[in-house]
């Protein structure tokens, strides 16, 4: 029988630097009343310059190890949009600060589905027998690509980053990741892009002020988002044999609140159900699934054995669905 | 043939709004625009969501606009449901 991925440690990191939708609306045309209503957030933390993805991505696996009970790794993937350069990849670099010197790193690229995509490579290379123990992290730092003048990506987004250590075990074991489901759609690449600075529109070109920027369309996100988001979790529970109805907790990408409910009603789970933890992060990108886990866990509502349905959309555009039992491990705060 | 009936539709419609966003079904008439009852603009994706969900054909969110009327917007969905019929044989 081939091994079972299972989850066996946690680690988390996010910036000391709080941002209230107050200090934005001091310089932009918002208000704290008109960013809680539409997206739930009421603060985010946000780097202070120098400060890079690599450096929390090193934090919350440190972190994550220390959860595990072992510095030991054989493979280290980081999902990111925010790497700390166009090239290299951020991973090897990670890998090397925290001691895992050889050891195969890369980075993956599926925006707010990241942390999904990464598990489900974890997952594969476990079970094949490729690695015995992966070091997953998201981490994103949102702030270095945000349009200062745009008020609802700023609003939005925050900074942070969560890493789990999965290792090789037996089906039934607690922790194990017993379902996977991934997809995408690139004819909606435009819906959230930073359109300029690619090898589309190259850095030697003249590039527009705005185009190095991050973008989305939010109504159209939040429309995509909610059917695949409902059908990627239906899909999870399924994969893993359980029934909706069974399942203990839902964590969703943290986008906005309002996503996370209409995608909780539609799979029929209360809200007490699902976690919500973006009134104080905001949306952390390939980070919010991890920093969610590991703030429901801290805070005793996901509990040993609990059935863990974890969706999420992004950019691509991409979406995933896991189904997890919940281990007894203490996530790790770096 | 099959003809959708815009009356029942928007009956159906108004129905759909007092449940989802707590609406007092009494306050909205066919001539109400979804500015005037104080949706914004996510509430109007979320509306076209349940609109797909629940008469099963494709809506825009240019479909379904702040300036739109209820009444307008069954006539709309009366003429979906009309083309999927007829489409459908």
């Amino acid at each position: 029988m081939n091994p079972a991925p299972i989850v066996c440690g946690m680690g988390t990191s996010i910036p000391e630097q709080v941002v209230t939708n107050d200090d934005l609306s001091e310089f932009l045309d918002t208000s704290d009343a008109w960013i809680r209503q539409r997206t739930g957030i009421r603060e985010r933390r946000v780097v202070r310059p120098g400060t890079s993805t690599g450096d929390l991505a090193v934090l919350a696996a440190e972190g994550a190890l220390k959860s595990a009970g072992s510095g030991e790794a054989d493979l280290v993937i980081l999902a990111t949009t925010t790497p700390d350069h166009p090239c290299p990849a951020t991973a090897p670099d990670v890998a090397q600060r925290i001691g895992l010197t050889g050891v195969p790193a890369f980075d993956l690229s599926a925006v707010c589905s990241g942390f999904l995509y990464g598990l489900s490579c974890a997952a594969g290379f476990i079970r094949s027998g490729a690695a015995e123990r992966v070091l997953l992290i998201g981490a994103d730092t949102y702030s270095t690509i945000l349009n200062p003048t745009d008020r609802t990506t700023r609003a939005i987004f925050g900074d942070g980053a969560g890493a789990m250590v999965l290792r090789a075990g037996h089906p039934g074991e607690p922790g194990e990741l017993a379902g996977v489901t991934l997809g995408s759609d690139g004819a909606l690449r435009d819906l959230i892009t930073i359109p300029e600075g690619g090898s589309r529109h190259p850095v030697g070109d003249e590039l527009t002020a705005e185009g190095r920027y991050f973008t989305m369309r939010g109504k159209s996100v939040y429309r995509h988002a909610v059917q695949r988001m409902v059908e990627s979790a239906t899909r999870a529970c399924e994969l893993a044999g359980w029934r909706l109805s069974e399942v203990d907790h839902l964590v969703a990408h943290q986008a906005n609140a309002r996503i996370i409910s209409a995608v909780g009603e539609r799979l029929r789970l209360p809200a007490e159900r699902c976690a919500v933890n973006l009134d104080r992060l905001g949306n952390t990108a390939a980070a919010s699934i991890p920093l969610a886990l590991a703030d429901a866990a801290t805070a005793g509502a996901l509990r040993p054995g609990h059935r863990t349905l974890l969706t999420a959309f992004g950019g691509g555009a991409t979406w995933g669905g896991a189904a997890l039992t919940w281990p007894d491990i203490t996530p790790v705060a770096v | 043939m099959t003809t959708a009936q815009p009356l029942a539709i928007q009956d159906q419609l108004i129905a759909l709004l007092a449940e989802r966003f707590g609406l007092d079904q009494t306050t909205i008439d066919p001539q109400v625009t979804f500015s005037s009852l104080e949706l914004d603009s996510l509430a109007l994706v979320e509306f076209t969501v349940t609109l797909e969900e629940d008469f099963g054909v494709p809506v825009d969110e240019e479909d379904v606009t702040a300036e739109n009327t209820v009444g307008e917007l069954a006539a709309l969905m009366a003429d979906k449901l009309t083309a999927q019929g007829q489409a459908a044989g």
